[in-house]
């Protein structure tokens, strides 16, 4: 862990850096520099498509008004299974019937009552790594253990049945963002002892989780941070990012303050554990948020030390601001890019009433009426994959190898988890993401090409089980929209079905376009 | 924007088009070969020579612009810096200095390789620059800088797109105005018309069976046209943009001039954008995001020492730059380009007990380009590294608002004086950063 920062662009062309070479380089440190270097444009590894020898005209239809695709949604309950999973399928949709729209909610809440241990067994096959002790994990390759964790990920979010709690894993990796270029294979830790456990559980408990986790406190360069030159980076984002918001009423005299204040916070080399060391902790007098922290003895333990910092993060946890932070971010991430003001205002008196129970905010934020007038949200890469692959049925014995199959090229897209740099988490936003259509489109196509019965498989025999246009075009209807899709979307679809020889290349090339469709872009 | 131009209707501008490409090139204007990468299209509009096709570099993070042009001339640098600074031009020994600009500031090691542009008067090196806000926070800082005005959330779109939204296209047919190298629409370009973000233009089409690429392209153009902007819009501009990028055979673009191209993604980004504006597609800006600056420990700007990481950095930000400037600006007098880089933030004035710096203010900008009044060092006033002179005690102050430079860029360059839309709120002074 002696790489700081990746030495290439974060932001230019990861086509023409594999996420393995970035990797290998930072193993190898600053000997690898001239080999990167000497990637040449030549070696993308994108497959490049054939060339065609005359190019129709592109059609450039008049611009229309587009309108919410949320407006062709009429079920509440399939609303509900939108936004709680990651993405339809039938026996999603047939679960969501049968227990209604609060107990299907209810379901999902109590995850740790799903009974996911099939999917589990599985995963703890192939990748081992993400459940290792420490003493065993850190013997093995580093790089290998971060593709595991990435592969246990995707996995999870696809075929485990407890979607809800994947969905909140999503939310707090981004929240609470590490990126594995930095932290390499300790962000295993921080995903099974402090994300995973918490994600339906209580803010309070996630976020000191969070504050002694060795990746989040190399991460944000607070292990080593002492006095009297304190390192700012974690005082600055855990106010900033974790709890009050940019806006939420410091200053810098308070990360500065903050700053001596969690001196002393660091991790035991050994055992990744958190460790508190005293001799790197400023003992003076200090103000934080107007409340006065006098100076200590030198004779004071490690817990009246380490006192300071619980005192700070609980004025973090029980601050009103953070409160309205949290509330806001997540009916952000789970109801509308821009939610109703009712909403944020109920979802943080949940938070200050509950002392940060995250069932409590969710249920707040998810009713039917609040579900009903929300407008649609876009997909972001992963989800999108991921809806892909379940409404595709795809599943743990059809994708036998996610990384090369699905993984490696999906990352193309822009969101290759745990690789965002910035400690902000992957953007919710739509005009981020909504640029990229062709890099969408591109990989929709690759999904319905899938064969490999070693990577990953799409089998198709379920979509062609009436085997016409017709036919297959209602099973796509049924299977990757629960059959809320414009009568027009389908009138295309059969006719594109139709405009050449019926074969399997023409239906998988239909259910491509369903997947590029604006429509299974938004849930 | 209904009508479509025939790609292959057009041979003799086509034709036309390439004469004016190599006489552009000066020594290889008479020569027998057409270079392999030259688009198979030309669009048949002519352009609006008359401004300057804008490269936007950020290099996010915010970088110690205290090591990339060191104050050398400023003793409280070496005492507030034990073990990160950089030495004198003048130190006694063999080990690395600072490449003198002017008997103040100089080039780091990392920099050397932007001297030649410095030199030839192409590169204009300012310091002491940034935001007027004094947020530490990466994102603030950040976006109010993309935005064009500090602490307004109000404000949608970013300053570069705001230019482009309001000026007419430079060819009238051009589906792609401008792109960002990443995968998600920066702010900078937010609500400009005709801009993408590409990650790699050379892999930008749509894939699967070459018989049905045009009608499953047509489809989706289609499907898309009901989708709610800026879906919709960026699907439409996408169809067409696959066109043009397809056209150009980026792999095999060849720079001229000597420039060597060190390779890695920022150095592939402007190459790719040197193909592109040579290739005369109507492409206005480009804007890249070139992180890894923010260096909160062992920040290692000397090379040899610490591991190096910065020193390394700063040598793809310069090598990259240099060949950028030999291949498009150094020469060139038919193809206007300028080109500006800027940070969110400096970083602190004195190193930090791990040997790196945490979030400042004050820091350096460049702007290039052969109408740029380069070959200096523009200051408003040197703040000082004094403590007293600190801002809050820590920073190298802001004396010069970034924006001066890149509003006398936007009005005498890309030919747009409409500033106060640019720039809401914001009178700029112009301080020489152009020359007629």
């Amino acid at each position: 862990m002696d790489t700081v920062t990746e030495p290439v662009a974060d932001e230019v062309p990861t086509t023409e850096t594999p996420r393995a070479d970035r990797r290998r380089f930072l193993a190898l440190g600053t000997s690898a520099l001239g080999a990167l270097a000497a990637l040449s444009p030549t070696a993308a590894v994108e497959a490049q498509p054939p060339k065609v020898g005359s190019r129709s005209k592109p059609v450039t239809p008049s611009r229309v008004p587009g309108s919410d695709v949320a407006l062709t949604w009429q079920d509440p309950l399939l609303r509900l299974v939108r936004r709680i999973t990651f993405g339809l399928n039938p026996a999603e949709v047939a679960l969501a019937r049968q227990l209604g729209y609060n107990g299907y909610l209810e379901y999902h809440l109590r995850a740790d009552q799903i009974d996911d241990s099939a999917t589990e067994a599985a995963i703890a096959q192939r990748c081992p790594m993400v459940g290792m002790p420490v003493a065993t994990l850190k013997t093995q390759d580093g790089n290998e253990a971060v593709e595991q964790l990435t592969d246990a990920t995707w996995y999870r979010a696809a075929f485990a049945k407890a979607q809800l709690r994947e969905r909140m894993v999503e939310f707090w990796s981004d929240h609470f963002n590490i990126s594995t270029n930095k932290s390499g294979w300790v962000k295993i830790l921080d995903d099974r002892d402090v994300i995973r456990p918490n994600a339906l559980g209580n803010f309070f408990t996630m976020l000191r989780a969070s504050s002694q986790s060795a990746a989040m406190l190399y991460y944000l360069d607070q292990y080593s941070s002492r006095t009297p030159t304190p390192n700012q980076n974690y005082a600055r984002e855990i106010m900033e990012l974790h709890t009050l918001g940019v806006d939420g009423g410091y200053t810098q005299d308070d990360v500065a303050e903050l700053s001596r204040i969690l001196t002393g916070y660091s991790y035991d080399g050994n055992t990744y554990a958190f460790s508190y060391n005293r001799t790197y902790h400023d003992r003076n007098a200090k103000t934080f948020l107007g409340t006065a922290f006098p100076a200590m003895p030198s004779t004071a333990t490690n817990a009246q030390f380490k006192g300071e910092a619980d005192t700070a993060i609980t004025m973090l946890l029980t601050h009103p601001n953070t409160a309205r932070f949290i509330a806001t971010k997540m009916a952000r991430y789970l109801l509308a890019y821009d939610p109703p003001t009712s909403v944020i205002d109920a979802t943080a008196a949940a938070y200050t009433r509950t002392q940060g129970d995250i069932k409590t905010m969710i249920r707040t934020i998810l009713t039917s009426a609040n579900l009903s007038a929300a407008p649609a949200k876009f997909k972001r890469p992963f989800h999108l994959t991921v809806s892909a692959m379940r409404g595709l049925g795809m599943d743990m014995s059809t994708v036998n190898n996610i990384r090369s199959g699905i993984k490696q090229p999906a990352d193309f897209m822009g969101q290759p988890l745990f690789e965002w740099e910035q400690p902000d988490g992957f953007p919710d936003r739509v005009d981020w993401w909504s640029g990229l259509v062709v890099t969408r489109w591109n990989f929709m196509g690759t999904m319905s090409r899938l064969t490999s019965t070693t990577t990953a498989r799409f089998d198709l025999t379920p979509f062609r089980v009436l085997d016409t246009a017709e036919g297959v075009v209602n099973q796509i209807s049924a299977r990757l929209f629960a059959n809320e899709i414009p009568a027009t979307l389908k009138l295309a679809l059969i006719a594109y079905l139709k405009g050449g020889t019926y074969n399997e290349t023409r239906v998988r090339e239909t259910i491509a376009l369903a997947l590029s469709s604006n429509e299974f872009q938004w849930f | 924007m209904s009508h479509h131009h025939d790609h292959h209707g057009c041979r003799e501008y086509e034709g036309l088009a390439r004469r004016d490409f190599l006489t552009m090139l000066g020594g290889v204007g008479v020569a027998a070969f057409v270079p392999t990468w030259l688009p198979q299209v030309v669009l048949a509009q002519s352009a609006n020579t008359s401004r300057d096709v804008i490269v936007s570099i950020f290099l996010s993070g915010g970088c110690d612009g205290l090591s990339l042009v060191v104050p050398f001339g400023d003793p409280d640098y070496y005492t507030g810096r034990p073990n990160i600074a950089i030495a004198r031009p003048d130190a006694a020994g063999t080990g690395p200095k600072v490449t003198a600009l002017d008997n103040f500031f100089g080039f780091s090691p990392g920099m050397a390789p932007l001297y030649p542009a410095y030199q030839a008067g192409n590169l204009l090196v300012a310091h002491a620059t940034g935001s007027v806000n004094n947020s530490r926070s990466h994102f603030d800082a950040q976006r109010y800088m993309e935005v064009g005005k500090p602490a307004d959330v109000t404000i949608n779109g970013g300053w570069l797109g705001r230019h482009l939204a309001m000026t007419p296209p430079a060819k009238a047919d051009a589906p792609l105005r401008a792109l960002s190298y990443t995968s998600g629409m920066p702010v900078t370009l937010s609500g400009a018309p005709k801009a993408l973000p590409i990650p790699n233009p050379a892999g930008f089409t749509i894939g699967g069976s070459g018989t049905t690429q045009a009608a499953r392209t047509a489809f989706l153009a289609n499907n898309f046209g009901i989708a709610p902007d800026p879906v919709q819009s960026n699907a439409l501009d996408t169809a067409r943009t696959i066109s043009l990028l397809q056209s150009i055979n980026f792999n095999g673009y060849q720079p001229t001039n000597g420039a060597v191209y060190p390779g890695g993604g920022f150095s592939n980004a402007l190459r790719s954008t040197a193909a592109m504006i040579k290739a005369d597609v109507g492409l206005e800006a480009a804007h890249i995001f070139f992180g890894g600056w923010d260096t909160h420990s062992t920040q290692g700007p000397i090379p040899g020492v610490d591991g190096q990481y910065m020193h390394n950095l700063m040598l793809q930000l310069s090598q990259s730059l240099a060949a950028f400037h030999a291949d498009i600006i150094q020469g060139n007098t038919s193809t206007n380009v300028t080109l500006v880089v800027i940070s969110e933030f400096g970083r602190n004035a004195r190193e930090n007990g791990d040997k790196g710096t945490d979030h400042g203010r004050g820091n350096i900008a460049f702007a290039m380009g052969q109408k740029i009044a380069g070959g200096k060092v523009l200051i408003n006033t040197w703040p000082g590294l004094a403590r007293e002179n600190l801002e809050s005690g820590q920073d190298l102050r802001v004396t010069l608002d970034h924006r001066d430079i890149l509003a006398e860029i936007v009005q005498n360059r890309l030919g747009n004086t409409n500033l106060g839309a640019i720039f809401p709120g914001f009178t700029p002074r112009f301080r020489g950063v152009t020359k007629a």
